[in-house]
């Protein structure tokens, strides 16, 4: 008796602790019955007007939601900096040559920071940068062209090796850089006396004005720069810490356990949306290895601030008033291969088509996100200068629609022999997702699909020749051009690269080329929209699912936390409540 | 016994290179390209210059044997520098191994206090109700998952107590002031960052130990010595103490022995959960992100441990039964 006794009791401690652990964790599946007939797509209800209001100067960030994932941290040196949590770090402490103001969400409008006059010439093959006199680095050095020249050739050297290098190959001698066959780009011309910067590029590029708002362009002092030479950046004082930023360097401890430590630079001279000094006296970023951690030490009142784990939203939402739920930035979508034999080419378009009208978005945004977040009508979303609203003709959840084109490939000849695959990396949250997808592809159309998991090297492997037939992919842009998700995903010089479905169409080429070298903004923008739509109208070559929102929740005692669309928090905006 | 010494430590020399190795060659063996990794692979594919670019900074393109000498000297003279952050490894193991040393110290200590004490106690009042709560108390840590215990408390001691303004709250995470007086007594504002972590680790052990000890008393209890012992007239506290457990000890000596390689090493979950900088959880997260100097170095502290503790344990075996060091001294 007493032993049953004991093993009952037992049995519910355990049963009670499974119980508890398993709270804000569910991903159910689908059994993939959607609703009746078309859902009409969502306006973009991701653009807002950001507001700021005034919040006193002092006080302190104890910060528990960037370093959240200890095992990613390598650096915030600005030249190799790779993951957006270390980038919050960069940000606060370097400025760069121009810097995108999202007070409109959806219309981003970019502005000369560091620079006072940005030019370039007619297609976009140089450009050149008035550098403006009175900004300081953090020690008291100038901001000089010959800083970005620099950062430029160290951030770009072969020895260096950052993982962004490649960007250094939009100027002209950067590809030599890169591979070592150089150890500077002697046509980038840096005059400190007239405090001019003259950027020749390898190729036309009209965005190149938004690129340089990314980190690596930024300029890095003189001490930093004799200090560090092309040695790999490391973290903390290993990599340059002598920014022109809002906050400027106090300590770091290891990259793995303890806190970053920045304080208000008081020779920061102002941002493009008119602050001139940072609020906040210090923000503490404390490093823990998962982001559940964090948030219960933001739940124990131990931080301001977290990032909300995976399945925890609705509870973080509910229980807090406070949380960044603005549109990122981010687009969460599928490939098809383009040339696969099953499902790509002019011949199975309209199966292509009736995939993805047969996929309730919805329905993936409210079983695996919790309904947070945004129904895309592209792939570009919104926060993307050109950005445009309805694109895609087929991102919608159309089930007779799409009975309706699959019963005309069919008949045109159309036979699946086999199940489709679905590839999708595995650990990365998307088993709920395909899923869902499996569920409605069946229900909806009959269509047998059979679900990839990769667990090792994903992107290497599903970017090979043949290796994509329906396969997961996602983006969080790096700087906010239209190009960074229309070349980089989709265009042939990122074949091998990011484009997974090796997505090759000469009229879209064409569309991109003209676009990359066409200065007028709106004229530019109206370029890759044809591009997009082309991509998701007239060739159907990707399943938009959703896009990215913010993911943090903050206590009332800050003032202005707020993600914008790029993810960086605009540090110098924050305050703490008296 | 020198030369047992002496030859024991010879075969940790052999196993040292053994684990190295191994280590070696599962790194390498392992599916992904590590550069690959290293250059930002986990979430884009990188450009091949930026792959290569990595390669030659890591010292990848090198051959195998080359870089197999390098890495055995560096982790040898603890001269190696991580591909993450470029921390150099002895920086690491600096902050790391006392980190470890300290939380495994006090889970020692709880395991072998509170382990050994309810297993006397249990043995002492067998059937009763002392040996059926310690019984059950066993079961239940050893059932529960270290995570989720771990999880469990600090919603009560961090959650719950902020939410109802409670004196018992502590903190959830992180090592804390890192304040110890002789290496291993914590203040008092160090005492609050220890106890939960320390508790969660030995928590399975406690249980084991606390079970290990009320069988093997059983056993040393009906043997023909102790029953000597008692009809010579010696109090029952004596006849415990001098006879009964230091017999009933040796398969716990042995078992706290091997844990103590275990806490140090291995304690992956609780110093993930509560962010504490110990090895375990660094040779875990340096697996996963291909940081070879680092998982190659750490695993050899860890190894030199689990060998010096199996050394320590066999010393002791000696110390608590007389017969082994006679047995030597032939």
């Amino acid at each position: 008796m007493k032993r049953t006794r004991s093993m009952s009791i037992a049995s519910l401690a355990v049963g009670f602790a499974l119980v508890a652990t398993s709270c804000g964790d569910s991903k159910t599946t689908s059994s993939g019955t959607g609703g009746g007939g078309a859902t009409t797509p969502a306006e973009p209800s991701s653009c807002t007007t950001l507001k700021y209001d005034d919040a006193p100067t002092g006080g302190a960030v104890n910060d528990f939601a960037q370093l959240s994932s200890a095992g990613d941290n390598t650096t915030f040196d600005p030249g190799a900096v790779q993951t957006l949590d270390e980038s919050q770090i960069t940000y606060a402490m370097f400025n760069g040559l121009t810097q995108f103001d999202f007070t409109d969400t959806c219309k981003p409008v970019l502005k000369p920071l560091v620079a006072e006059k940005v030019e370039s010439n007619s297609d976009a093959t140089e450009w050149t940068f008035t550098i403006r006199k009175d900004l300081v680095f953090a020690d008291g050095s100038s901001v000089k062209p010959s800083n970005f020249k620099r950062e430029w050739e160290r951030a770009g050297s072969a020895e260096f090796a950052s993982p962004y290098g490649y960007l250094i190959a939009y100027l002209k001698g950067g590809a030599a850089l890169q591979t070592g066959d150089t150890k500077d780009l002697p046509d980038l011309l840096a005059d400190d006396t007239a405090m001019t910067l003259t950027v020749p590029l390898s190729a036309p590029n009209a965005d190149f004005d938004a690129i340089v708002s990314h980190s690596f362009f930024m300029p890095v002092a003189d001490a930093d720069l004799a200090r560090l030479g092309t040695t790999p950046a490391g973290w903390g004082d290993k990599g340059a810490t002598i920014g022109n930023g809002a906050f400027k360097f106090v300590s770091a401890d290891a990259p793995d356990s303890g806190k970053v430590v920045i304080e208000r630079n008081d020779k920061w001279t102002g941002n493009v949306t008119g602050d001139t000094k940072a609020k906040l006296d210090k923000i503490t970023f404390n490093i823990t290895a998962d982001t559940k951690t964090s948030y219960q030490a933001f739940e124990s009142g131990e931080g301001d601030n977290a990032t909300i784990p995976s399945g925890k939203t609705k509870d973080a939402t509910s229980k807090y008033n406070n949380t960044t739920k603005s549109a990122q930035i981010g687009s969460y979508f599928f490939d098809f291969g383009f040339a696969d034999p099953v499902v790509g080419g002019d011949k199975n378009l309209k199966l292509r088509q009736a995939i993805s009208l047969a996929i309730d978005r919805d329905e993936i945004n409210n079983k695996v996100y919790d309904g947070v977040r945004n129904i895309p009508t592209g792939i570009t979303p919104p926060g993307i200068p050109g950005f445009k609203a309805d694109l895609c003709k087929y991102c919608k959840f159309d089930k007779t629609e799409a009975k309706k084109l699959y019963d005309e490939w069919t008949a045109a000849g159309g036979k699946l022999d086999a199940p489709l695959k679905l590839s999708f990396n595995s650990g990365g949250g998307h088993e709920g997702v395909v899923q869902i997808i499996q569920a409605n592809l069946k229900a909806n159309l009959g269509i047998e699909t059979e679900l990839n998991s990769i667990e090792k090297g994903y992107f290497r492997e599903i970017a090979k020749e043949g290796a994509c037939q329906i396969c997961r992919s996602g983006w969080f842009a790096d700087y906010p051009t239209y190009g960074n998700f229309m070349v980089d995903l989709f265009g042939k010089v990122s074949i091998d690269g990011n484009n997974l479905g090796r997505h090759n169409d000469p009229a879209f080429e064409d569309l991109i080329a003209k676009a990359q070298s066409t200065v007028d903004k709106t004229k530019r923008g109206e370029l890759y929209n044809d591009a997009e739509s082309k991509l998701l109208n007239d060739t159907t070559s990707a399943i938009p699912l959703n896009w990215y929102v913010g993911d943090q929740v903050y206590n009332d005692s800050l003032i202005n936390y707020i993600q914008p669309p790029l993810g960086i928090i605009a540090w110098e905006k924050v305050g703490k409540k008296k | 016994m020198g030369i047992f010494v002496l030859r024991r430590l010879w075969q940790l020399v052999v196993v040292l290179l053994g684990g190295f190795t191994i280590m070696f060659v599962l790194f390498f063996a392992l599916p992904d390209d590590p550069a690959v990794i290293l250059a930002g692979g986990g979430t884009r594919v990188p450009p091949p210059q930026v792959i290569e670019n990595t390669r030659v900074r890591f010292g990848l393109d090198k051959p195998l044997y080359e870089q197999y000498l390098t890495r055995l000297v560096d982790a040898v003279t603890l001269r190696g520098t991580s591909f993450k952050g470029e921390v150099p490894v002895r920086d690491t193991v600096k902050e790391r191994l006392p980190a470890s040393l300290r939380l495994a110290f006090w889970a020692v200590a709880i395991e072998t206090v509170v382990g050994i004490s309810g297993g006397v106690l249990s043995a002492r009042r067998r059937n009763s109700f002392s040996d059926w709560l310690t019984t059950t108390a066993a079961v239940v840590l050893s059932a529960i998952p270290v995570f989720v215990l771990a999880y469990l408390l600090k919603q009560l001691t961090g959650v719950y107590a902020f939410e109802h303004d409670s004196w018992f709250q502590l903190p959830t995470s992180t090592i804390g002031p890192n304040e110890w007086y002789l290496g291993v007594i914590p203040s008092l504002d160090q005492l609050r960052y220890l106890v939960q972590p320390a508790f969660v680790l030995a928590s399975v052990s406690t249980a084991v130990i606390a079970r290990l000890t009320r069988t093997t008393m059983l056993e040393a209890a009906g043997s023909d010595h102790v029953r000597t012992a008692r009809a010579k007239g010696l109090k029952e506290g004596q006849v415990v103490r001098r006879h009964t457990l230091r017999n009933a000890l040796i398969p716990v000596v042995t078992y706290i022995g091997i844990d103590v390689g275990t806490l140090i090493g291995s304690a992956i979950l609780t110093e993930t959960v509560f962010s504490w900088p110990g090895l375990g959880s660094k040779i875990a997260s340096a697996a996963g992100n291909r940081d070879l100097p680092v998982m190659l170095t750490l695993s050899m502290v860890v190894i030199l441990i689990y060998g010096i503790m199996s050394l320590v344990v066999d010393l002791l075996y000696a110390w608590l039964d007389p017969r082994i060091r006679l047995e030597d001294a032939k």
